[in-house]
């Protein structure tokens, strides 16, 4: 009786609740591109402004009519607002210390006491201007337009804000704008150095005046990557990344396309070559590294059933020049990699060592429309070295991922790994204990098998006793 | 309830492994299940050692199955018939030899065993080595099986004789002769083995 009426109620909730889902999710869609806009005021009037809604952010149109509007009207007081030049929703929680309870704010010590103590507060978040707009200054631009008192702009590297020196009229309102500079150094330093302005602007403010102030930003400092071969709606996740934050020497990708139909994509993030004088006497040995380093000339020949890839590199370190032929066999199922010739000229203070090499790597054959990815590819090993010169030179690389065909869409198919889910080492000890326990299992059958002689048993005759003589 | 336990272990095992089977074919990854992959990556030295245990191992249970059918019934028939205790110890020494057959096989295949260096092999050093283990695995089977049956069947014949000898004392050297054929199986295996190994050899050489 209670589950039927639970269950009427039950659709409508579930329907609600799918809604609710449902929308949050394209809300969520458009999280990356908010901007906070936080107002607190020593008066209380800003909690009769409609508060905000989760998820929800607010168009440059409904922020200037529903908020801005609201504080202008209110006279007399002091508008001070601060524009960050990169801010986010999650800059809070990432460098406010908030996991803690006794906590000052962290990075953002002076905002979090100054609200603390105003008497009423609002946190929204706004949506991007039409682009390029950039949403602190559209702020900026509006209230200036309309502030009927005098508008303060304040430098940047001032330590100390000199408000006294110009007169407030008190029957109006003032705009004081601060533009806070933008971020150089780490995140935390420029974080750090907002707060200092932050706190010293709001203490040189004089107190009999009521004051608003708002914290907003130009642009959000996260934004998301959207991924170009997911549908939109399916994938429930986002890349955020920092978008300054790509180190071009930290991978290497060679992109050696000579038509539509012959190219070689060829990408790792440590490329680098070892090279050494096998002399007992004096044995000598140096890597150079190879990562990021444009090579001077990359080209790729394709004939039938081979595709070539020859890349040469120059006068990295101590290396004059290294030229490399890394050859793939193809055939109409299959791709696989090839022995690597190598000559280098390596000259130091030390030692010169100039060499020719051949390299036989061991990889299974890769599926054509498929690329080939290894992490930590340990089978480049040198086989023949150049025994006349006595010299030893092995490239190395890691995480590398390469395609010599059938790339499409201008990126990596997907890959085929080098290490599966079942390895030679976890099937040969599947094997090994397989034996074992089929050996165990015959054991124990024969044992359980094992019948005590009952021939001679006999329920009703006379039970054997045995005299036990002390 | 044993009927459950076999059947139950095996058809897990079974379950499993057409799990993993399914799963690398409906994910677009069916060139992974690769029999060549599996058999040209795996160490030649699990397939030789494997094949050096299952020599011995085999061999002396089937020797000792072999012991154990006769030995009881000579002890059985012996108490009334003393006299077919000492005659009937030859089918004894034929069971025995067949865990000896196992052994010196076992010595045999071991010797061969030598290191290599994997990864700098070329194709012709690791082709004999490979070559190495799968003959010295197919020797293990060939002669442990062998002498398995061959230790169950001396066993089951040596009983019959033992008995028999104490019935008749004539019919002891009949049933001899029925043993000596069975013991020649156990030799077959032994040759057929040793010709296995003769040709291989492991090590950086070859």
């Amino acid at each position: 009786m209670i589950l039927s009426s639970f269950k009427m109620v039950d659709t409508k909730l579930t329907v609600r609740m799918i809604l609710s889902v449902f929308v949050v999710f394209l809300a969520s869609r458009a999280a990356a591109e908010q901007v906070p806009t936080i107002m607190w005021s020593s008066q209380s009037y800003l909690h009769d402004l409609p508060p905000a809604r989760a998820g929800h952010s607010l168009s440059p149109i409904d922020l200037q009519h529903d908020y801005l509007d609201t504080i202008l009207a209110k006279h007399p007081q002091l508008i001070v607002l601060f524009i960050q030049d990169k801010l986010s929703l999650d800059d809070f929680s990432q460098y406010g210390d908030v996991y803690n309870g006794n906590s000052n704010g962290g990075l953002f010590s002076n905002l979090k006491s100054s609200m603390d103590h105003a008497s009423s507060s609002l946190v929204l978040a706004s949506e991007l201007p039409a682009s390029p707009g950039l949403h602190g200054n559209q702020v900026a631009t509006y209230l200036e337009g309309r502030v009927d008192g005098s508008v303060i702009p304040v430098e940047l590297s001032l330590t100390e804000i000199r408000t006294d020196g110009k007169k407030l009229p008190l029957d109006k309102n003032c705009l004081i704008r601060v533009q806070l500079p933008p971020a150089e150094g780490s995140i935390e330093e420029s974080l750090r150095r907002n707060n200092d302005i932050i706190g010293s602007v709001i203490k040189s403010l004089p107190k009999e005046i009521d004051f608003t102030i708002l914290l907003t930003a130009n642009r959000p400092s996260k934004v998301s990557v959207v991924l170009p071969s997911h549908d939109s709606l399916s994938s429930g996740r986002h890349l955020l990344a920092d978008g300054d934050a790509i180190d071009d020497s930290t991978f290497t990708f060679i992109n050696a396309t000579k038509d539509s139909s012959c190219a070689v994509y060829l990408y790792a993030t440590d490329v680098s070559f070892l090279v050494a004088k096998l002399d007992e006497s004096t044995p000598f040995e140096d890597t150079v590294n190879l990562t990021g380093v444009v090579p001077t000339s990359q080209t790729v020949t394709c004939a039938n059933g081979t595709v070539e890839l020859a890349l040469k590199y120059s006068d990295v370190g101590n290396l004059k020049n290294l030229d490399m032929i890394i050859p793939f066999d193809v055939n109409k199922r299959q791709w696989s990699l090839g022995n690597i010739t190598l000559q280098y000229n390596y000259q130091s203070d030390q030692q010169t060592v100039r060499g020719s090499d051949m390299l036989v790597p061991k990889f299974t054959a890769t599926p054509r429309k498929m690329s080939f990815h290894c992490d930590k590819p340990n089978k480049f090993k040198e086989l023949s070295t150049d025994k006349d010169n006595n010299t030893k030179g092995v490239i190395t690389f890691q995480g590398l991922q390469v395609q010599p065909v059938d790339i499409s869409n201008g990126a990596f198919s997907d890959a085929n790994e080098c290490v599966g889910f079942f390895t030679a080492p976890i099937w040969m000890g599947l094997l090994t204990s397989i034996i074992l326990t089929l050996v165990l299992a015959f054991g124990m059958m024969m044992i359980m098998s094992l019948k005590t002689m009952d021939r001679f048993d006999d329920p009703k005759g006379k039970t054997i006793t045995v005299n036990v003589a002390d | 309830m044993s009927l459950y336990l076999y059947g139950g272990y095996t058809g897990t095992v079974f379950f499993i492994l057409v799990l993993v089977g399914v799963y690398y074919a409906l994910s677009g990854q069916g060139y992974r299940f690769d029999f060549g992959w599996f058999l040209t990556e795996t160490s030649p030295y699990m397939w030789a050692n494997l094949g050096v245990g299952l020599t011995i191992s085999l061999s002396v249970v089937g020797a000792a199955w072999g012991i154990f059918t006769t030995g009881s019934s000579i002890v059985g028939g012996g108490v009334k018939a003393p006299r077919i205790r000492t005659k009937n110890l030859i089918s004894i020494i034929f069971c025995e030899a067949v865990a000896i057959y196992g052994i010196i096989m076992a010595i045999v295949m071991l010797q061969i065993i030598e290191p290599f260096d994997a990864d700098m092999a070329r194709y012709e050093v690791r082709k004999a080595n490979f070559m190495a283990g799968y003959s010295l695995f197919g020797a293990g089977l060939t002669v442990g099986l062998c002498n398995l049956v061959c230790g169950i069947c001396v066993g089951i014949v040596g009983s019959g004789a033992a008995l028999a000898d104490a019935q008749n004392g004539s019919l002891f050297v009949k049933i001899l002769i029925v043993e000596i054929f069975a013991s020649v199986i156990g030799l077959f295996g032994v040759i057929v083995g040793i010709i296995q190994t003769s040709r291989v050899s492991m090590g950086n050489k070859a």
